[in-house]
């Protein structure tokens, strides 16, 4: 029993009351103590001690994603993330990695999307400063030592890092596509976070220069310390680390909304990689905890669970028309977009009309009827048992501070989080689903196999 | 079309108004434009420009440089940790359990793993056992696939069926209060599967699309063509999943497999979280369902030797692509050779992580690629030394050149391993190991593995000394004699049109010409096969079913 205890550790006791009740009691949600404070100079601490396992996870979030980029320059903050691993004055050249696996971390990386980017390793608890030390010089030195080539060499990576996920797979040319559609020329999602290919060769170490002083000031970072370590001794080593760096302003963010777009249909004829036919409906949809999210993650599921979902039902199971179906809601910090995907069967491109129909008349009853109780009850069990496994990892446990954090303004959100479905209404979830899947402003993006692969079907 | 764009707008506005404090007001948005009808050609865009764009400024600030910056600061005193313990014990049935315990979150997770999968395969019908295991999930004799289905999602429960190259099995996922549920459905999915005719025939369907759709990009059609290359196309593990052989597969097939394959004599149940011995004791030795479940399976039969198919450089056309996956490989010694720990010391400096040789050549020196590695790689009979990456189309043939320099540098001991390599990767692995068992599902899988290469449980006790006696003389010896750079294929899928570069010197790119003529990545392959330089056995073309092509 006593290995059971130091590997969970009094701090997420709260869930773990044998037989524990019932979930939709809110006060059984699971919590993750933490401290959240504010340096002088305007850098953010959140400290969530733990100490069952002899880990600590440092988890830097910048409070920048792509959706802050500009015209002309798609692409450049996940870039930037690259030109963050290449060194800083004190640290060197090209070392980051190699400090980090000699003193055993295996949990390093940095992620971009559209709302901030992030920057993380796990330590074993001793090393916590050695974690603190990186982080801490590429946040104060890391323009002494940048250099063109460093920039040159990682715009190639990323250019290679957009071939991998993007060109070489396929129906990307259609989810890029759909982005030209939903976004203006000039909005910040149009191309992704991984940017256009041009806009990626055009940037220069000015560029570089310029968005870290803009983006990267202390004040608009926030530090998660997750795990095995003394507050007391935490906050001093932040203190020596990040407490003499000068004073700073938050910048200020301007949300970019998306435009209403008039409903359009597009069709990709020359992805060379699809060797099945896709269709795409989309529709601009509520930002992550905007009024709507929540409801619309009710009614993605109601349409796309694999088994339940009733464009499952219909289109994989009774009419088999489709290899795969499935349906998301997925918000960003100034929109979303709602998108139903279906994987055609091979010889069911004839069938697009009826497939489209049947799409139609199930997004049309979502928006007419309210779903059943069962529908909704599914939904909350599947949120609540999410928020639970989203426990077991010391660095798990820092994202889910940081994400609340970054959206909401306080890390302590999970119970409020849960509460938006389980304190949804049926004909709430209908009203939002009839004023976001309208037809006028649905858009369709579908992808042919191309015409010479067909023919070359069979022979080898 | 007014009143939904003003709701939609006044939705974001309110939704980014909480967390970030807006200090410059945002411009009114733009006012919504009459909708305009679609347009004949994709050149004009119906959309208003974006007006709304970020004004932030940089910000000059002069951040201090205090002395205590200059060097890695010195470790605090390490703590002990006493890793998760695994405990076993066998069921009446004579499923042997392995149970690693947490309390704290309110979850289980278990896996009944039974050895034979892919071995169990009839012959010409590769993906068999993978079309029978998923059969049990479609649905038991009481509930159909939907209804099925409907009952786990009720309570967020998950039961999966799988099956891999040496083994196949059936797992759970729970919250503890639902676990009851949970497990009279792992175990009417066990012992009762539905096996309807009309849900065979879609799932084989299913699975024809799905061949269809992995022949779309070279990652996908590299793992199909790896089996056959290197144990040859009639090695149980050189099968390749095709259209034809699933159309082979029949439903009677799978019953056949279900009813003498899932047996629990010699089964591993491997179980991690909110359980101890006597609740899962009481639960499968007590469930009225598992009651008749008795017997063991068949032993898989033995593996014949591997017969590498002849060639050296083997090539998938994918017309089109703008990467390629490169990769070479070689037998190696197996997982519990004497030699491990210098073997895998010495494959992480070649390819291990970020850090290592291939990847600061091929990403941080070259740019050809988003990343490469490389390292020994196990089953129980085999080990294989690969290495692998994705490249850019015209960088493929100078990729393949880079790893094979690579590997012959480390093997001939021309660019040994060095001291500082040697050190990074011994003391890593050792201060890494608490990662490894840092969560109870993590720890589980640390003592999967021992299990499945016959490793005692107690293994870990004694592997950060074995690890601090490895000395140079060690990965100077494994260099030598289990890196064979004369040996290994090599395994190449991109698009054999693509135009090559090759490089000059370190820092300089050109084109690869003959003559006035670019070479393209076909060519360049064929010339080097032929030329000797990376080994004799000429060049392969296949197929994405791993046939030869010509």
């Amino acid at each position: 029993m006593q290995w059971t205890r130091a590997l969970a550790g009094a701090a997420l006791i709260a869930v773990g009351a044998a037989n524990a009740p019932a979930l939709a009691d809110p006060a059984a949600d699971p919590k993750i103590p933490f401290e959240k404070y504010k340096l002088p100079n305007g850098l953010e601490i959140i400290l969530a001690p733990d100490p069952s396992v002899p880990l600590v996870a440092v988890n830097v979030w910048y409070h920048v994603g792509s959706g802050d980029e500009v015209f002309g320059r798609s692409g450049f903050a996940h870039l930037f993330e690259h030109m963050m691993f290449q060194g800083s004055k004190n640290v060197g050249a090209d070392k980051h990695f190699e400090i980090l696996k000699k003193i055993g971390s295996e949990q390093i990386n940095g992620t971009t999307n559209t709302d901030r980017t992030n920057y993380f390793e796990v330590v074993p608890s001793n090393q916590i400063e050695t974690a603190l030390w990186l982080e801490s010089d590429r946040m104060s030195h890391l323009l002494d030592i940048l250099d063109a080539d460093q920039l040159k060499n990682q715009i190639l990576v990323v250019r290679n890092e957009r071939r991998q996920s993007y060109e070489n797979r396929p129906y990307t040319k259609a989810l890029f596509a759909l982005h030209e559609a939903l976004y203006p020329e000039g909005h910040p999602y149009r191309y992704l976070t991984i940017g256009k290919a041009a806009d990626l060769d055009a940037a220069t170490v000015a560029d570089v220069k310029n968005f870290f002083r803009t983006w990267y000031v202390p004040a608009n970072a926030t530090i998660a310390i997750s795990g095995d370590f003394e507050p007391a001794a935490a906050k001093k080593l932040v203190d020596k680390w990040f407490g003499t760096f000068p004073t700073s302003q938050k910048p200020a963010v301007i949300t970019v909304t998306a435009p209403p777009v008039a409903a359009r249909e597009l069709t990709i004829t020359d992805d060379k990689l699809a060797k099945l036919p896709e269709i795409t409906f989309a529709w601009s949809s509520p930002a992550n905890f905007g009024e709507g999210d929540a409801e619309l993650d009710f009614v993605a599921n109601a349409l796309g669970a694999t088994g339940p979902g009733r464009l499952y039902k219909a289109l994989v199971y009774d009419k088999q028309l489709a290899q795969s179906v499935s349906v998301e809601q997925s918000g960003s910090q100034f929109s979303g977009t709602f998108e139903i995907t279906v994987t055609l069967k091979s010889d069911a491109a004839g069938k697009l009309d009826e497939v489209k129909k049947i799409v139609a008349d199930e997004v049309a009853r979502v928006t007419r009827e309210p779903l059943g109780d069962r529908e909704i009850e599914r939904v909350v069990a599947g949120v609540e048992a999410r928020a639970i496994r989203g426990l077991e990892s010391t660095f798990g446990r820092s994202q889910v501070l940081q994400q609340y954090n970054h959206l909401l303004g306080d890390p302590d959100k999970v119970t409020f989080d849960l509460d938006r479905y389980r304190k949804t209404t049926p004909e709430k979830i209908r009203s939002v689903a009839a004023r976001v899947l309208d037809p006028a402003h649905e858009i369709t993006v579908l992808t042919l196999v191309p015409a010479a692969d067909k023919k070359k079907e069979g022979t080898p | 079309m007014k009143r939904f764009a003003a709701t939609l707008l006044v939705t974001l506005l309110a939704a980014c108004a909480g967390p970030k404090p807006v200090a410059v007001p945002a411009p009114p948005p733009t006012p919504p434009t009459e909708p305009v009808a679609p347009p004949k050609t994709a050149e004009t865009k119906p959309m208003p420009t974006a007006t709304p764009t970020q004004t932030a400024a940089p910000q000059a600030l002069a951040f201090p440089d205090e002395d205590f910056r200059r060097a890695q600061p010195v470790p605090g005193e390490k703590r002990t940790f006493n890793f998760p313990k695994v405990k076993t014990f066998t069921l009446k049935s004579g499923v042997k359990v392995f149970l690693v315990e947490q309390h704290v979150l309110p979850i289980v997770s278990m896996d009944l793993n039974i050895e034979g999968g892919g071995l169990a395969d009839a012959k010409g019908k590769d993906g068999m056992v993978g079309v029978c295991m998923s059969m049990l999930t479609e649905g038991t004799d009481k509930l159909d696939k939907i209804a099925y289905s409907e009952a786990l999602a009720d309570i967020a429960s998950q039961v999966n069926a799988y099956a891999g190259d040496d083994s196949h099995g059936l797992t759970l996922s729970s919250l503890t209060k639902h676990l009851d549920e949970t497990f009279d459905l792992f175990a009417a999915t066990l012992r009762t599967p539905g096996m309807r005719q009309s849900d065979f025939d879609r799932m084989i369907k299913r699975r024809i699309e799905s061949v269809k759709q992995s022949k779309g990009s070279p990652q996908a059609i590299y793992p199909r063509v790896v089996g056959p290359v290197l144990y040859g196309p009639s090695h149980p593990f050189g099968g390749v999943i095709t259209e034809d052989g699933l159309g082979k597969i029949t439903l009677d097939d799978c019953k056949k497999f279900v009813g003498a394959w899932l047996r629990p004599k010699g089964a591993r149940l491997f179980v991690v979280g909110d359980q101890t011995e006597a609740q899962i004791r009481a639960r499968f030795d007590g469930a009225p369902a598992l009651a008749q479940w008795t017997g063991s399976a068949p032993k898989p039969p033995a593996l014949p030797a591997p017969k590498t198919m002849a060639g050296r450089i083997f090539f998938v056309n994918v017309p089109g692509a703008a990467q390629s996956q490169v990769a070479m490989m070689h037998f190696g010694p197996k997982r519990t050779d004497a030699g491990y720990f210098a073997s895998s010391i010495l494959a992480s400096v070649f390819g291990g992580g970020f850090a290592s040789r291939i990847n600061m050549n091929l990403r941080e020196e070259k740019g050809y690629s988003y990343g490469a590695r490389g390292g020994f790689g196990y089953s129980r009979a085999y080990g294989v030394f690969t290495a692998s990456s994705g490249v850019q189309a015209n960088s493929t043939y100078q990729s393949l050149i880079e790893m094979h320099k690579e590997l012959v540098d480390l093997s001939s001991g021309k660019k040994p391993t060095t001291t500082e390599e040697l050190e990074r990767e011994k003391v890593g692995a050792t201060l890494a190991l608490p990662g490894r068992f840092s969560t109870a599902q993590a720890a589980l899988g640390q003592y999967r593995n021992l299990v499945y290469f016959d490793l005692p449980l107690d293994y870990y006790d004694t592997y950060v000394a074995r690890i601090e006696k490895v000395a140079a003389g060690d990965v100077a010896a494994a260099a030598k004699k289990q890196l064979k750079g004369g040996e290994a294929i090599y395994i190449v899928v991109g698009d054999g049109d693509a135009p090559m570069i090759h490089a000059v010197d370190k820092k300089y790119d050109v084109e690869l010409k003959k003559g006035d003529k670019r070479v393209t990545l076909r060519e360049a392959l064929t010339d080097l096969a032929a030329s000797g330089d990376v080994g004799k056995g000429g060049l392969v073309e296949l197929d994405a079913d791993g046939h030869v092509v010509h």
